[in-house]
């Protein structure tokens, strides 16, 4: 048996806290990993409430964002670990799972995850055409033909033969 | 999107977060979502709209775009800067946010970077002058800002534009060291204060062309009522040529270009500051290389620039020095 005085820290280690997505899912997660979400810190910190429901964050999406949290918070990862695992973690995710993973980063508050993502997004936006931008971030093109025109005569020098994807 | 939308999204975003249900459970086992569970102040689950992209945060959007414009430094790679930008408006609005000026990264991006001096640190008988279409945003030296044609300057501008503002004078010195030494040149940058090589100096940096699509619901920007001489913030800078040295071995007069010009041709020049010695400024700044310029091949020149020196005003001084100077030569 264990004494309590290394009992104590360790059960206090392994607190964990129901997340609830907005499509039902509930996960089960160590407080350790939560609090690395500065928005989950401050509701954890107002209230002793172990379950929180998010209302606009899917169940895809918060897997993702928890098995980063998770593996974040893991003491027994070394610095290297963690990076690679950041890097094998957007890698290969399609256009809109980033999107999703972004928007919920920011809700939650994860920064360096967000950073990742948002760095990811970037990655794949070079290259693709603006056509495929604004349809990627359902933007409506605000120009006018004529306008649009003027701001490609102005900025001329971006607009030469490079060869683009558009999907 | 307009700015409203976004602040609407974002808004709800924030009252999201703060609606986020929380119920006295404690987190020992595992909930299963078959569990009944009553959360009054839980929206329901909607699917996700068209659109809703759009309405990205902005801070996420600038946090994207800022990504996009730091990975990317050099042409032509950087174009995509530039395609953030034309997106739509807001896009635009976000990207020159961003982009800074080359004073402060060192990067050309938009057109108007070629009016904006390069940073401080990064470089390694005839009279012209130059004149601009538009005038510096801060206006800043002395009097001749608008001056006519009069004077009979050679046009370094092609066409004559509607409103000319003599940015800068080059005159070349007949050569005082008689035949086949460097040619002496002299230039007075009308539209640079002197104070901008002294400690916290600046150049005049436009941050966009008058006219410019963007402001075109802003009201265009008189030109004849802001001419240069607006402010009196101190002497134009004025840039004189590096005095070569005689190489003894080689017979000649030479500068060191770093590599960068490989071939002796007379229209080689580097120039550096011609300040008076009232004026405070640095020694070491006044040995500062500001504009050099060389041959390194047939037809082949490499122009080197630095602040606060705009890409235009470099380009045309090194345009001057293709014009035959008998009363040079």
């Amino acid at each position: 048996m264990v004494t309590t005085d290394e009992k104590g820290p360790l059960t206090a280690k392994k607190k964990s806290v129901i997340i609830r997505s907005c499509d039902g899912d509930e996960f089960l997660v160590s407080e350790s990993a939560a609090v690395l979400s500065t928005s989950l810190k401050k509701i954890l910190e107002e209230k002793e409430d172990r379950l929180i429901h998010l209302s606009d964050i899917d169940n895809k999406t918060l897997a993702m964002v928890i098995a980063y949290l998770s593996t974040h918070a893991d003491d027994g990862l070394s610095d290297d670990l963690k990076r690679s695992f950041d890097q094998e973690f957007v890698s290969g995710k399609e256009f809109d799972v980033l999107k999703y993973l972004v928007l919920a980063t920011d809700t939650l508050q994860v920064t360096c995850l967000c950073y990742t993502v948002a760095k990811k997004m970037a990655d794949i936006m070079k290259n693709k055409l603006v056509e495929w931008v604004r349809r990627e971030f359902d933007i409506q093109n605000d120009y006018t033909p004529e306008a649009e025109a003027e701001i490609r005569r102005l900025d001329a020098w971006a607009w030469d033969d490079r060869q683009l994807e558009d999907d | 999107m307009s700015f409203k939308s976004i602040v609407r999204e974002l808004k709800e975003m924030k009252d999201g977060i703060g609606s986020m249900s929380r119920r006295g459970v404690e987190g020992k086992h595992w909930r299963s979502r078959t569990r009944s569970f009553i959360a009054p102040d839980v929206a329901p689950f909607e699917p996700i709209e068209q659109g809703q992209w759009a309405n990205l945060p902005p801070e996420l959007l600038l946090d994207i775009i800022r990504r996009v414009e730091e990975s990317e430094t050099a042409w032509p790679a950087r174009t995509v800067v530039l395609f953030c930008a034309s997106v739509c408006r807001s896009w635009r609005d976000i990207t020159k946010e961003i982009v800074k000026t080359p004073e402060e990264c060192g990067r050309l991006t938009f057109p108007i970077s070629l009016k904006q001096g390069p940073p401080w640190s990064n470089f390694l008988g005839t009279k012209f002058t130059i004149y601009d279409s538009q005038p510096p945003n801060d206006a800043t030296v002395q009097h001749n800002s608008r001056q006519s044609r009069r004077f009979y300057p050679k046009q370094v501008s092609p066409k004559l534009p509607a409103y000319n503002y003599s940015v800068a004078t080059i005159s070349y010195e007949l050569n005082v060291l008689r035949t086949r030494g460097p040619r002496r040149m002299h230039c007075m940058m009308h539209s640079i204060p002197v104070s901008s090589i002294q400690e916290g100096g600046t150049a005049p940096t436009p941050i966009s062309f008058p006219h410019y699509i963007d402001d075109k619901h802003s009201s265009s920007p008189n030109l004849s009522s802001s001419p240069l001489s607006t402010s009196n913030s101190g002497t134009a800078l004025v840039l004189k040529n590096k005095a070569p040295r005689w190489h003894e071995q080689l017979q000649c007069w030479c500068l060191n270009f770093k590599g960068r010009v490989t071939v002796a041709s007379v229209k080689n020049f580097q120039l550096v500051a011609a300040v008076d010695p009232s004026v405070d400024v640095p020694a070491a700044e006044q040995e500062k290389v500001i504009l050099q310029f060389g041959k390194i091949g047939k037809d082949i020149f490499t122009m080197d620039y630095r602040y606060p020196l705009s890409a235009f005003q470099a380009f045309a001084i090194c345009l001057s020095s293709f014009d035959t100077k008998p009363a040079c030569e």
